[in-house]
């Protein structure tokens, strides 16, 4: 392998035009370079020059080492935050940084994590089933009446800030704006989305104020949803106002975005698969968890995450020092056919448990099953009520290589 | 085969309740995933040693 093929293999993973011209029939995802990277340079350090990413970062792209390393939180500390780019509220050392469970380690993570996770359980998400297939219904109803329509905004978009502003406790008037925030914020290389850095910084601020006023809000009341359950916990002392703050931010960001990107490389897949889609209708009074997770393994919507040494160590003869940051690229483990056999072939009837999308270690997601049950419920309705889903115009993918953004995705609906 | 749950590990994040819900269980109101099948049959081996393998906080462990 030349040094040249591994410059560039290098060079593709960060690079927003790759991914804006990705190739459909690879997930939009530079696969090539994936595996060049797997076999012949799996530990290297890469250097950025951008005040928005870190400086420089180890990045570790085969399946076994990622998983590892995010199942071991004890050598690899959470306390930078969980990103390549530098989102302000999730940097403890920008004005706008807020501490939360992205950026803490144990025990504090437990304690913040204590105060949320009983809304996400799946005994309680699957309480939240009604409420969903409601939402799903009205947004197939007003898709059918559209009948032709970007898949991105009219329904990916809107399953997940309806149904994840139902967990959150966000008013039903106040979401567009809510998750409006996070999507400027998450887009920093679009300028579609997101004009310029100060439109970005102004983004987060609003963000951090609305937290904190609705935090404000709850802190009285005996709603069971999530922002509730961390005002309460604020009230009792057992979280400070800026973690409040910050986690209802993260609670924000890890949940409209992603699942609206999962949503949407899925259906595009499966227009391109009329047999994989041929299959799913088949199961459309049930679609099976592993449809939904093979939705989530190829869109892998956060491409990869940032992890900090907590001790001197070695990995493929490179030696990394405490407080190196270490990028664990999901995308390429999630393509990694050592793991996952014929990894770049979409099959909905795939053993869910192998993609690291979601996360494998304590840190994972915690809104996963919530994410499941949306995209669950919208197939199944989106599938019973068409004949036939076809595309309408050229698709266009987002310019980011750290989330996976579908810009467009004309289609018509064929009602049943 | 009997299957054990670490409540100080346990976290609710809940996927051995999706891998073998025959086995485990969280209540509104308990504070770690509960063994209600401690002493498993034999066909429900293979999922629990799913949930062990995958639990995120390594909370599950199995005797035989």
């Amino acid at each position: 392998m030349s040094p040249e093929t591994i410059a560039a293999a290098r060079a593709a993973l960060f690079d927003p035009d790759v991914f804006k011209h990705g190739d459909p029939a690879k997930f939009g995802l530079p696969l090539d370079a994936y595996a060049v990277l797997r076999e012949h340079d799996p530990c290297f350090l890469q250097e950025f020059d951008n005040p928005m990413l870190r400086e420089r970062a180890w990045v570790v792209t085969r399946h076994e080492d990622v998983s590892a390393i995010d199942r071991d939180a004890e050598s690899w500390s959470f306390a930078g935050g969980p990103f390549l780019l530098r989102f302000p509220f999730l940097d403890l050392a920008h004005p706008l940084g807020k501490p939360s469970l992205l950026t803490t380690d144990q025990p504090d993570a437990g304690r913040q994590r204590s105060t949320m996770n009983r809304g996400f359980t799946p005994a309680r998400v699957a309480q939240l089933e009604e409420r969903f297939r409601r939402y799903a219904r009205e947004i197939v109803d007003e898709a059918l009446e559209v009948g032709t329509f970007n898949f991105v905004r009219q329904v990916a978009h809107t399953m997940p800030m309806e149904a994840l502003g139902d967990v959150l406790g966000v008013p039903a008037e106040d979401r567009e704006r809510f998750f409006g925030w996070v999507d400027t914020l998450a887009s920093p290389f679009d300028e579609r989305v997101t004009p310029s850095l100060e439109v970005a910084l102004a983004a987060n601020q609003a963000l951090m104020d609305y937290a904190m006023e609705l935090g404000g809000k709850r802190r009285e009341g005996g709603e069971s949803d999530v922002i509730s359950e961390l005002a309460r916990a604020n009230a009792a002392g057992r979280i400070s106002d800026a973690e409040l703050a910050g986690n209802v931010g993260v609670l924000a960001s890890g949940a409209a975005e992603s699942t609206r990107s999962a949503l949407s490389h899925g259906m595009h897949q499966l227009l391109r698969k009329p047999e994989q889609m041929a299959w799913l209708r088949e199961r459309a009074s049930d679609v099976p968890l592993s449809a939904v997770h093979e939705m989530v393994r190829i869109s892998t919507p956060f491409a990869q995450f940032a992890r900090f040494a907590t001790r001197d160590t070695e990995l493929h003869g490179q030696s990394i020092h405490k407080g190196d940051c270490v990028l664990i690229h999901m995308a390429s483990a999630n393509f990694d056919p050592a793991a996952i056999d014929r990894p770049d072939e979409l099959d909905l009837a795939r053993d869910p448990g192998l993609h690291v999308s979601f996360g494998r270690g304590p840190h994972a997601c915690l809104g996963k099953h919530v994410a499941a049950l949306e995209m669950k419920v919208l197939l199944e309705e989106l599938l019973r009520r068409t004949k036939e889903i076809v595309p309408a115009g050229p698709m266009s993918y987002g310019r980011c290589f750290i989330t996976r953004p579908v810009f467009d995705l004309p289609v018509t609906l064929v009602p049943a | 085969m009997r299957v054990l749950v670490d409540p100080r590990r346990c976290a609710l994040h809940g996927d051995c309740t999706v891998t073998a819900p025959a086995v485990f269980e969280i209540r509104d109101d308990s504070a770690s995933s509960v063994v209600r099948m401690p002493e498993p049959p034999r066909a429900l081996r293979a999922a629990v040693e799913e949930a062990a393998r995958n639990c995120p906080t390594r909370a599950i462990r199995i005797e035989d």
